[in-house]
């Protein structure tokens, strides 16, 4: 399997997780929630490209709406690619988290 | 809701610099967001965020976009480099020719801008005429400029203008006699702003005996010291104070003077005695005006036309205002070689591209496989075409760096061929670097533009596996091109053939008198009053072959009257007759040749009275079969004619014979005349020397020779034609370059085919003959194209001479005989070494 960096596993987790439309606002919106950090658009979208590149993620173009100054909505949805590389990510991590000693700060 | 618009600027900005496999999407989200904050904050917090996003955005784009091109960049350079460096003879001819021809061009520019600043530097230039009598004589009547100020508000200022010879000039014991000697009315300094270095431009000649002169007389006679108040002597007659200092006037000025006086001496002093000098019919002086801005010139010449029609009594005659700045060009003709130059100009720039495109595109096989290789490793045509036009642009920078080194280090050599002056520093001036900019834009897309076609089409397949068809469109197109090179080397060499030719018809054309044995002196003051004394000595040697006087020196008679009465004139009509003053003998020491009658004679007292000589045009004017005899009267002397000359030329070839009259008028004469013995001429100058020292001891004796002046009115067309056989040479010398290129291509195409026909029994010198025989077609079609239009150019030329010489065939063959002869040797060197390669070399790998 490939290894994602941390920006697309967290895009890909987003993806999956979320309950909201997934196209781009949506996507920022809910991962600078989770994260409390501040993600550019642009940040979102490169690894969306990425992923979508990878075929992890597969687009479509929704109907244009005004407020968007005519421009189409852009979905993602994770392919089977794409979970089977979640699968993967949680299997890794588990196994290294397994038999962590006490991580709190003394 | 959602009716929220971002900036448009900002958007398009956006648009630009987005660098994302869906850009419509990206901003779209943008302006989503956008459009929720202005619902929730207002707009000018979103216009903020909106375009604070589009400056983060900036340095990932330059990171991308520079970094990437940058670094492409640097590997086109460094493969033109090693191209430049691996393909010696190529890339010489290539930046040589480019080169040159941009020097040229520079050359050219520096000159059409040289011609066009003229007269443009006086405050007012477009406010300043100059009256024309029938839209074309620069002699105006006497009294124009006067009544031209007094009748129309439109003229603020007129002035006559008038150059009075070259009178001797005295101060203490210094005596000069000078050229460019001017009167003018008070107001000449205000219509034109000259440069004063000391005095008051305004006031300089109010006073009648006030004298302007330039820095270099001051110099000449008020070494170190202020020439102001100072007194010069003119002809030991009249005393002048000098009242004023101009800088000496610059070469881009059609009127050239040295001294400045009151137009009222020449009326009081320069003017035959019994004259009127309010006469409208005494033609004379120039006659120039500042008139009011906004004032309509066709409007203005109509009125001003009317009232010179109301004071001649004339209704067919007309006046008219011509712009001060467009003096240069009707006075000199200068535009026709401006146009000559351009043209000449387009031309070498051409031929030097053609070169271009011609070797790039010849060359390309070697351009090949790396073609190949850009392109499977994803370079799209895109990519290629910008890397040779730029590779192309790389050889004309390299060019014009070259070409300003030869234009500075030339500069002198043209300055002399030209006779300007023109500095290094000119070439700084905003028009010439416009040019040199477009020249480098010019070149490199006229010149890269189809090697970057042609070469970036190439298909990678079929280029790696070695099948490369260079096409036989593409050598077609070559062969076009090199055709289009030699018609127009072709044009030009035989443009410089009849321009010589016609320069030495001028030359040796009999003109009708003997103007190389022909030496003229001013006269003045004591040496004028001495005259008969003079002439008496002279004539009396035995190796004088002719002494007379003249009032208008030679070699050129310009003044005319129209007020000359003969039998059956017709008095409505009004003719410009020519005329001069002339003494006893005038014939023979001219020497021209008379049909009809005698020369003037002491032997016949009446001739001192009334006797008047004519040539056939006048004769032919006045509609008489025998003229001899007949009644004449000018100036109030009522008289015979008494004999008839031939044709004579005493004006530039140029202009028609013009009817012309001969006054016997010994009070008048300015100049003396004598015809020495071509043989043993030295000797009889010196004897000459020796009596006007022993009679007129205090004037300096100043001859000249009649031939040196006749041929210096041509000096400007011999300059202008030298110059442009200079570019000739050049525009060749390009041709001959990319020949040779196409020469050593060719011969590298065909060295297999060489080798085997030499194993087969070849000679070499039918192997030269062959490879030859491609060339001569194509510059033998080269003359098919270039003689007819050479022709028609020519033709069109030689329509500024009233004199034409012929346009003769054998110059059409002799310059096609030598663009075929200059071809041959360029393609003869690689001719030669390639039918003397040893074949077993060229066909080893096979």
């Amino acid at each position: 399997m490939k290894y994602l960096s941390r920006p697309e596993e967290l895009v890909l987790l987003t993806i999956w997780k979320m309950k909201e439309e997934p196209y781009g606002v949506n996507i920022r919106k809910y991962i600078t929630k989770m994260t409390g950090k501040y993600w550019s658009i642009g940040s979102i979208y490169v690894p969306l490209d990425r992923l979508e590149n990878k075929g992890y993620l597969t687009s479509y173009l929704a109907d244009p709406t005004s407020e968007r100054g005519g421009k189409s909505k852009r979905y993602y949805e994770l392919t089977k690619g794409g979970l089977e590389q979640l699968h993967e990510i949680k299997k890794i991590y588990q196994a290294f988290w397994k038999d962590l000693p006490d991580l709190s700060l003394k | 809701m959602g009716s929220y618009k971002p900036p448009a600027i900002a958007k398009a900005i956006l648009w630009l610099i987005l660098n994302h496999s869906h850009p419509e999407t990206m901003i779209g989200d943008f302006e989503e967001i956008y459009n929720e904050m202005a619902r929730n904050k207002g707009s000018f917090p979103a216009k903020i965020w909106y375009w604070s996003q589009i400056i983060l955005t900036f340095p990932s784009f330059l990171k991308n976009s520079m970094y990437w091109g940058a670094t492409m960049f640097t590997n086109y350079f460094k493969i033109a480099l090693r191209f430049i460096k691996k393909h010696k003879v190529f890339s010489f001819i290539n930046i040589s020719g480019l080169a040159i021809s941009t020097a040229c061009c520079l050359f050219i520019a520096l000159w059409i801008f040289d011609e066009l600043s003229f007269d443009k530097f006086h405050a007012d230039s477009d406010q300043i005429y100059q009256a024309l009598g029938n839209g074309r004589i620069a002699s105006t009547p006497m009294p124009l400029a006067p009544a031209l100020e007094e009748t129309f508000p439109e003229v603020i200022y007129a002035s006559r203008y008038e150059n009075i010879g070259q009178p001797l000039f005295r101060q203490g014991d210094k005596v000069f006699s000078e050229r460019g000697v001017v009167v003018v009315d008070p107001d000449f300094f205000k219509i034109f702003s000259f440069a004063f270095l000391e005095g008051d431009p305004n006031t300089v000649l109010d006073d009648m005996y006030s004298i302007v002169i330039s820095e270099r007389i001051a110099n000449k006679f008020f070494p170190g010291e202020s020439p102001l108040g100072k007194t010069l002597t003119m002809n030991d007659e009249l005393d002048f104070i000098v009242r004023g200092v101009m800088q000496n006037i610059p070469q881009n000025s059609t009127l050239q003077f040295n001294i400045a006086l009151h137009f009222d001496i020449r009326i009081a002093y320069l003017t035959p005695s019994g004259a009127d000098t309010n006469s409208w019919g005494w033609w004379s002086p120039s006659t120039f005006l500042k008139i009011q801005k906004d004032v309509s010139l066709a409007g203005f010449n109509q009125k001003i036309t009317e009232f010179f029609q109301s004071r001649i009594g004339e209704d067919d005659e007309s006046l008219s205002a011509l712009p001060y700045t467009a003096r240069r060009f009707f006075f000199w003709n200068t535009q026709q070689f401006i146009m000559i130059y351009s043209v000449i100009a387009v031309f070498i720039v051409i031929m030097s591209c053609i070169n271009f495109i011609n070797l790039s595109t010849a060359r390309s096989a070697n351009r090949a496989c790396e073609i190949g290789i850009r392109k499977v490793s994803g370079a799209v045509r895109k990519n290629l075409i910008f890397q040779f036009l730029g590779e192309s642009f790389l050889l004309t920078i390299i060019a014009i760096v070259l070409a300003l080194v030869i234009v500075s280090t030339l500069l002198p050599s043209f300055n002399s061929l030209t006779g300007k002056q023109i500095t290094t520093g000119s070439l700084s001036q905003p028009s010439i670097l416009m040019i040199m900019l477009g020249l480098i834009l010019f070149t490199a897309i006229a010149s890269g533009s189809y090697p970057a076609l042609i070469l970036s089409s190439f298909k990678p397949v079929q280029v790696l596996k070695g099948h490369l068809n260079l096409g036989s469109s593409g050598s077609l197109f070559r062969k076009i091109l090199v055709v289009i090179q030699f018609s127009i080397s072709i044009v030009l060499i035989v443009g410089a053939g009849v321009v010589y030719k016609q320069l030495s018809f001028i030359k040796t054309k009999d003109i009708g008198y003997a103007k190389d044995q022909l030496i003229t002196i001013s006269l003045k003051g004591e040496s004028r009053r001495s005259y008969d004394i003079l002439k008496n000595r002279l004539s009396s040697d035995g190796r004088i072959l002719g002494v007379t006087g003249m009032a208008d020196d030679l070699p050129n008679f310009w003044s005319t009257s129209s007020t000359a009465e003969w039998e059956g004139k017709d008095m409505t009509k009004e003719i410009q007759v020519g005329f001069n003053f002339v003494d006893y003998d005038v014939a023979k020491t001219l020497g021209i040749e008379l049909i009809e009658g005698r020369d003037f004679s002491k032997e016949f007292m009446a001739d001192a009275e009334s006797g008047y000589l004519v040539n056939e045009e006048l004769v032919k004017v006045m509609g008489f079969e025998s003229a001899v005899g007949r009644p004449f009267k000018e100036f109030g002397k009522a008289g015979n004619i008494i004999g008839v000359f031939k044709n004579t030329h005493f004006r530039p070839l140029t202009n028609q014979i013009n009817p012309l009259y001969f006054q016997l008028n010994p009070g008048r004469i300015n100049h003396l005349v004598i015809r020495v013995p071509t043989e043993n001429m030295q000797a009889t100058i010196q004897f000459i020397k020796e009596t006007w020292e022993k009679i007129v001891p205090m004037y300096p004796f100043e001859f000249r020779f009649v031939d040196d002046d006749f041929n210096r009115a041509y000096t400007s067309i011999e300059r202008m034609s030298g110059l442009a056989n200079v570019f000739t040479l050049i525009a060749i010398f390009i041709a001959c370059l990319g020949l040779f290129g196409l020469a050593s291509f060719t011969a590298e195409q065909r060295s297999k085919e060489i080798g085997i026909r030499k194993v087969l029994g070849a000679s070499m010198p039918g192997i030269v003959v062959l490879l030859s025989k491609e060339f001569t077609k194509w510059v033998l079609i080269a003359n098919v194209i270039g003689w007819p239009l050479a022709y028609f150019i020519m033709n069109r030329w030689l329509q500024n001479f009233a004199y034409r010489a012929k346009i003769s065939p054998e110059i059409f063959i002799l310059s096609g005989l030598a663009a075929l002869i200059i071809a041959l040797i360029a393609v003869g060197y690689q001719t030669v070494k390639a039918a003397t390669a040893n074949p077993a070399d060229s066909l080893r790998y096979e």
